[in-house]
């Protein structure tokens, strides 16, 4: 009777691409923004964790042909909003969404510049999705990217196939609207 | 006598204001712009642990099956 050890993979083998690309470094420097990207696009923790999942699997088969032209954490994020862009679409095309609220961007005009109150830290994320979801798709991916402090607005311009002025511009629009949603889901 | 007593009134009035800042700081939180509350929230929001085990699984399998058969019973 063969012996189960027999069949074992070499021990070179057993030591993973994981150690030896250092993929791994690249997954847990970056795998907090995008998670976090993908649970907020996508609004759902499982879907999330499966985005997650593909996205570095994916970045993984390119990773030998990544020249370094752009930032790891912006060619990432470039492979995550292709990937939940395409989810969505796929999601639309099978049920009705609703999009955004046109009433609400209308009264997001005049909003004042009142600060943001939450009382507790565990509704905070329940609330920035509720805020998030109402808003135009465009408006929230460029909240999450401006979001991170490691991305210039050149980055953020390039992600979202834009300038940067036009970020700058947006962006302003974005804010007020996110902070009149935010006041309605209290 | 009189300074002394609006020394401790001064010093019981700023202790209780202190207080009622600490208390509301506890009880709240207060951001002022969207970028820093989603700053915030995705600080708060580390990945669960399975993704890290399903993305090295994945990958390592994926290495695994690019070398031909032979490097792989062999390691060569």
């Amino acid at each position: 009777m063969a012996d189960a050890n027999e069949f074992e993979l070499p021990a070179a083998t057993r030591t993973g691409a994981w150690e030896t690309t250092g993929f791994g470094a690249v997954y847990a420097e970056h795998a907090r923004a995008i998670y976090y990207l993908a649970l907020r696009i996508l609004g759902d923790e499982t879907q999330a964790e499966d985005a997650t999942h593909d996205v570095f699997v994916k970045a993984f088969r390119k990773f030998g042909q990544f020249r370094g032209e752009s930032a790891v954490r912006t060619w990432l994020y470039r492979i995550a909003i292709n990937h939940c862009r395409n989810l969505l679409q796929s999601w639309h095309a099978r049920k009705m969404i609703s999009g955004a609220d046109d009433l609400l961007l209308e009264r997001a005009s005049a909003v004042d510049e009142n600060p943001l109150r939450v009382l507790e830290t565990k509704e905070l994320g329940q609330r920035i999705q509720r805020t998030l979801d109402v808003l135009p798709e465009e408006y929230r991916l460029l909240l999450l990217l401006v979001a991170d402090e490691r991305l210039s607005y050149n980055e953020v311009a390039g992600l979202t196939g834009q300038s940067a002025d036009a970020v700058r511009g947006k962006l302003h629009r974005a804010r007020r609207a996110f902070a009149a949603a935010f006041v309605q889901t209290a | 006598m009189e300074p002394d007593s609006h020394k401790i009134r001064m010093s019981q009035e700023q202790q209780t204001r202190q207080e009622e800042a600490a208390l509301q700081k506890s009880s709240g939180l207060e951001f002022q712009t969207a970028d820093e509350v989603i700053r915030y929230d995705a600080a708060q929001t580390p990945p669960p642990q399975r993704i890290e085990r399903r993305v090295r699984d994945s990958v390592n399998r994926e290495e695994a099956e690019r070398l031909p058969w032979w490097r792989r019973w062999f390691g060569g």
